[in-house]
């Protein structure tokens, strides 16, 4: 019996593929004629290694940006291919990775937008995310 | 080669005590002359606002703009809780954001979007020259990067106190826990004679 569970383990291993799925996304509303915005968002994968290679929102640009601190200065910076370890998550929180939303239409807190998120091996997946007000934690 | 004779060692003792009294006299000046760091800038109606403006408040200056998404929010937010966390003594303390962004940040702008951190911030904007002038007194660093989308500046994060009586004080980090931040200023507003 143990036999047969270490071989369905090897078995289950070798054909694992990215398994994907987005949980708690939510941006920033916009102030006034203000166009920028931030996306947030948990990457859970339960399969093999996987990367994020773009986002997109409806009418904007966006980017995956990382903010990080160099002797006292903060620089946004892009980050080109996010990696999502395998059996792991990737969090895109504030002060951290975050999805910059640019020159995009108004979003209003209450309300949701469309998130686009691309993956190297899992593909395209696309999730609502709740517009939350700008002094959202 | 030449011998080190005695005076070539008298020649660099006393170069080096020069090099002495000039550090001793510019601690000496540190301690005693108050670090006032004036400036010139605009209020969100057109005003003209100077330190003197926040004479008898603490103030928590820090340097910002308004079309950034991920550090900017969450500083104010920041500010805002640890308002709330100092109760009663918030009421002495004047959050002031100055903007590296004057381009985009004109006053209405700033005021709508500092109406959403409770109403207590004032906001700061100005000519591209005053706002380098404060900056640089404020040892703030800023600057504009060209990206796909258009622009964005790269700033320095501390938040500055300055007493009642306009004297710099210190800087703290943003992401202090509000809690911690709260004590901390506290402790530095108990020991003050104000």
């Amino acid at each position: 019996m143990k036999y047969l569970v270490f071989i369905a383990s090897l078995l289950a291993s070798g054909a694992a593929t990215a398994e994907v799925t987005i949980a708690d996304a939510w941006v920033r509303e916009t102030i006034g004629a203000g166009r920028t915005s931030a996306g947030y968002a948990r990457i859970v994968n339960t399969g093999a290694a996987d990367r994020l290679v773009a986002v997109s929102v409806p009418a904007a640009m966006a980017d995956v940006h990382e903010s990080r601190e160099q002797g006292g200065v903060m620089r946004m910076l892009p980050v080109k291919a996010l990696e999502i370890p395998a059996k792991g998550e990737t969090v895109l929180k504030p002060g951290g990775y975050h999805i910059m939303i640019m020159n995009g239409p108004p979003l209003k807190r209450g309300e949701t937008v469309t998130l686009t998120f691309t993956f190297e091996k899992a593909g395209k997946i696309t999730v609502p995310a709740k517009i939350a007000p700008i002094t959202a934690p | 080669m030449t011998k080190f004779g005695s005076w070539q060692a008298l020649v660099v003792a006393l170069i080096f005590a020069a090099a002495g009294m000039v550090t001793y006299i510019g601690t000496r000046d540190l301690h005693e002359k108050p670090d006032r760091r004036d400036f010139l800038l605009q209020g969100t109606e057109g005003q003209a606002v100077t330190l003197d403006a926040f004479k008898g408040k603490w103030v928590l200056m820090f340097f910002g703009f308004t079309s950034c998404p991920d550090i900017c929010p969450n500083t104010l937010l920041n500010i805002a809780n640890t308002l709330e966390a100092l109760g009663p003594d918030a009421k002495d303390v004047q959050p002031v954001f100055i903007t590296v962004d004057p381009e985009r940040d004109t006053g209405p702008v700033l005021k709508d979007y500092l109406a959403n951190f409770g109403g207590h911030v004032v906001g700061l904007t100005g000519t591209a020259k005053q706002i380098a002038q404060t900056a640089a007194r404020y040892q703030t660093f800023y600057s504009k990067r060209t990206t796909e989308d258009g622009y964005t500046m790269d700033h320095s994060t501390a938040v500055e106190l300055i007493s009642p009586e306009g004297v710099y004080l210190r800087a703290f980090r943003p992401d202090d826990d509000p809690d911690d931040f709260a004590k901390e200023l506290r402790a530095v507003m108990r020991k003050s004679p104000t």
